[in-house]
């Protein structure tokens, strides 16, 4: 089903009445997905996420809650996106669709994560090596996103709010691990006369020249334990 | 849970210091309720739509991760309550809040008036009203990826900025429609095909627009809700200052 929708053709655009073998109207069906994304990095104690990159197959369906289950004996994440089907005239288009499926705590171990019953990537979670909530301090990261500039350099703008003055920026890690750019948001307390606030921040970041062509997923970690994801492209030219 | 109601309750930041937190289970944490500051609800939902609160807030300090939100839901009283739940690890931690968004998906609803409480937020209200269209969504929606707003300090305008990617070379942004409900602003990106003379081309377009945000945007926290050709939102919070 996945390598349906890689090679298959875009309709062309235009309105037309879905045909007669669809499902019926408000039924909810199974949609492919096209890239599955599995950060690198989470521990035993960390709130894991996987997210998933597709497209619905036309203008009548409407993306709804994904069904997913965790198989701990077996290792195995199941994952089924879901639409609802409208049997009305609609666009025929391929429909652009993420999804953010939270998995929760996840035992140390190696997953298989399957989407719609077929294996993509698998998940690693290691045993935490720190007894407090992250092996370092993240700044509190609100939002991220990635453009690109003319000669094709990739730069990623992080944005957040400290809660005190005191707040200041340590270290910004990248980690290109191939689909997913991991990026360690890492800051430190220093000074005195600390005044409690918000304190918006932008900071940016050149991502690595080794990452290559195609969909990619930026996975920023932040201070409340949730990280921000946003997907970007990567143009070969 | 006294503790988290206290912090929280007092709406000020704590003073920045390193303490110990409590004696917690080690390896995953101990899950509690936390206090949300506000919940943003937008309007415009239908009763084909899967429905999407957010709330806001601030975990008590940096020992605290953000885990799920439980949605309870009363049929006989039209009553929905969100919980938040954090974990809480043991450790060295900053004792300074820290922010946090979550999105509770509440699934479709029938139509109707709908209370939304969580706690340590006003209460709010949901309208649901019958769908008009026998399809997905009343308008043709761009298919937006992503959305973030920026604030312009020369003209002191907050602008939205959504971003996505057409499917086929027709597609085109008709009309951006924006409508400030108070706390939220509920942003329709209404989409149209257009006829080329060189035939319409299917293929992966991203497009990106920028609008205005109204002026009269109160301070404190908003949330931008952008309709999406997928029948999901885009949601993206953000501080008027």
């Amino acid at each position: 089903m996945i390598s349906r929708l890689i090679f298959a053709s875009f309709l062309v655009g235009g309105v037309t009445v879905a045909n007669a073998d669809s499902p019926g109207s408000g039924d909810l069906v199974n949609v492919d997905a096209r890239y599955v994304f599995a950060p690198e990095g989470f521990d035993d104690n960390d709130e894991s996420v996987i997210v998933i990159d597709g497209f619905l197959p036309s203008g009548c369906y409407k993306l709804t809650r994904p069904e997913h289950s965790i198989d701990e004996s077996t290792k195995t994440i199941n994952v089924k996106p879901m639409a609802r089907y409208f049997d009305t005239p609609c666009i025929e288009a391929l429909i652009p669709y993420q999804l953010e499926i939270k998995l929760g705590i996840l035992a140390e171990g190696m997953y298989s994560v399957k989407i719609n019953e077929t294996a993509t990537e698998n998940l690693s979670i290691a045993e935490s090596t720190s007894a407090g909530p992250d092996d370092f301090l993240y700044a509190p990261i609100d939002g991220a996103s990635v453009s690109a500039s003319e000669t094709g350099v990739l730069t990623a703008s992080l944005e957040g709010r400290f809660t005190n003055s005191c707040m200041i920026w340590e270290e910004l890690k990248v980690e290109d691990t191939g689909k997913t750019v991991n990026v360690l948001p890492i800051m430190k307390i220093e000074g005195s006369n600390c005044v409690a606030g918000e304190f918006p921040f932008k900071k940016t970041v050149e991502l690595p020249a080794s990452v290559v062509a195609g969909r990619h997923l930026l996975h920023v970690r932040s201070l409340n334990g949730n990280a921000v994801n946003h997907l970007f492209y990567k143009s070969p030219y | 849970m006294s503790f988290v109601s206290n912090t929280l309750m007092s709406g000020c930041l704590l003073a920045l210091s390193i303490g110990t937190a409590f004696a917690d289970d080690p390896s995953t944490g101990t899950l509690v309720a936390i206090n949300a500051d506000a919940s943003f609800v937008p309007v415009g939902y239908d009763d084909n739509d899967d429905v999407i609160v957010v709330l806001d807030g601030h975990l008590p300090d940096s020992c605290h991760k953000v885990s799920h939100t439980e949605i309870l839901k009363d049929p006989a009283t039209n009553k929905i309550t969100l919980i938040q739940y954090a974990r809480r690890y043991p450790g060295v931690c900053l004792e300074s809040l820290v922010p946090f968004t979550s999105e509770a998906d509440v699934g479709t609803l029938p139509t109707g008036m709908f209370n939304i409480t969580s706690p340590g937020t006003t209460a709010e209200k949901l309208l649901v009203a019958e769908a008009t269209s026998a399809g997905p969504d009343e308008f043709l929606y761009a298919p937006v990826d992503t959305a973030k707003v920026t604030f312009d300090e020369v003209t002191a305008t907050y602008r939205g900025i959504l971003e996505g990617r057409f499917t086929n070379t027709c597609m085109r942004i008709k009309d951006v429609v924006v409508v400030n409900s108070g706390k939220s602003l509920e942003v329709l990106p209404k989409m149209e095909m257009v006829n080329s003379p060189t035939g319409c081309q299917e293929s992966e377009v991203p497009f990106s627009w920028t609008l205005d945000l109204p002026k009269n945007i109160s301070k404190g926290r908003h949330l931008m809700h952008v309709r999406s050709l997928n029948g999901k939102a885009v949601n993206k919070m953000f501080s008027v200052y």
